[in-house]
């Protein structure tokens, strides 16, 4: 299932690419065209289904990941951002569902607004990619 | 921002004066945390455990009646023997604990997307914080102390006393390491440095725990 997770950049002229599955080594986000994106996409766990970011003046595809002492590397989430102005919009995609906790299932997404430099746990980011926001 | 290779070291040396080279190998007293099925443990335990005895060798230690004690000391059980951690802790220990910059580290060979910590966990599951020496749900009580030293020494050899010092359990912010000041790490990648203890009070009960010292880091 995990490999049919990652993101899909879209351009004008209904360009698109594709990043690696997640779980790859590189996902592809820092080797994308150097031009604005309409818009950023995200296929999902659930069949058919994805999430798609539009309208923003930069985005971020962010991967996170734990790795326990004398362990190999967990992925618990997949971030998603779009940011205008000083405000961000977090899209947190749900990759580990607890054993203990039922509030998050794989593939569930958690939608926050926050303030530029405060986006991930209260810090800032970066990786960010130009977008296109259209005129309204 | 390729995912980045992570490696784990530790000072094994009695010296404080020397930092890991850069990459990814062991250099000079470090020796690496090895990663896998057979990975290797991070313990704090007894006086009666010596450097080199054979893996999974533990000694008690007894709950003050006043105040707090500081396990003796640290080690790092490689699955076949412990090798001690001399340098971890404070003075209040029985190693070569103190004002030390150079006790535990990760590389990390290229950038992240965000900065970098070190969080403690019941286990595996990074969900929970309900063992005793994690504070049994209560952060602030947790026994285990730490204290980043990328940028320097603590500045004091009895550091959990530091402001900078923190109780670790779980992922709130005064309870993590933040192992960059706050930076994500560059495209040329990094050591971060830490150390840490375990302070045992005397409203503790007996116990023997097996929590998780975890990174969480983030890259594109």
């Amino acid at each position: 299932m995990i490999k049919k997770l990652r993101f899909i950049a879209h351009y004008e002229n209904n360009e698109i690419v594709q990043g690696s599955p997640l779980g790859s080594k590189d996902s592809l986000w820092a080797s994308l065209p150097d031009k604005p994106i309409t818009a950023l996409e995200y296929l999902l766990p659930q069949a058919n289904d994805s999430i798609k970011l539009s309208g923003y003046e930069e985005y971020l595809h962010m991967i996170e990941a734990v790795i326990p002492m004398g362990r190999n590397a967990i992925i618990e989430n997949v971030y998603l951002m779009g940011r205008i102005g000083d405000k961000i919009v977090s899209y947190r995609i749900t990759i580990l569902q607890r054993k203990s906790v039922n509030r998050y299932k794989v593939g569930d997404i958690t939608v926050r607004i926050l303030q530029k430099g405060k986006e991930y746990r209260g810090g800032t980011t970066s990786g960010w990619l130009p977008g296109l926001k259209r005129k309204e | 921002m390729a995912e980045p290779s992570v490696f784990w070291y530790y000072n094994a040396g009695s010296g404080d004066a020397t930092a890991h080279g850069e990459g990814s190998a062991a250099n000079d007293d470090w020796e690496a945390i090895t990663v896998g099925s057979a990975g290797h443990s991070l313990v704090f335990t007894g006086d009666g455990v010596d450097d080199g005895d054979a893996t999974g060798e533990r000694d008690t230690v007894i709950i003050p009646a006043a105040g707090s004690l500081e396990v003796d000391k640290t080690f790092i059980d490689n699955g076949s023997t412990v090798e001690q951690v001399p340098l971890a802790g404070t003075d209040q220990g029985q190693q070569s604990g103190g004002d030390n910059q150079y006790v535990f580290c990760i590389y990390f060979d290229g950038d992240t997307a965000s900065a970098p910590y070190l969080e403690m966990w019941d286990d595996a599951n990074h969900d929970s914080i309900a063992l005793q020496p994690l504070g049994a749900g209560t952060p602030a009580n947790s026994m285990v102390k730490g204290i980043v030293t990328t940028e320097g020494a603590p500045g004091s050899a009895n550091w959990v006393g530091h402001a900078d010092a923190i109780a670790m359990a779980g992922s709130g912010n005064d309870n993590r390491l933040d192992l960059n000041t706050g930076s994500a790490i560059g495209s040329a990648g990094d050591n971060c440095y830490w150390n840490m203890c375990i302070r045992i009070p005397s409203t503790s009960t007996p116990f023997s725990s097996l929590p998780k010292t975890s990174l969480r880091f983030t890259y594109t």
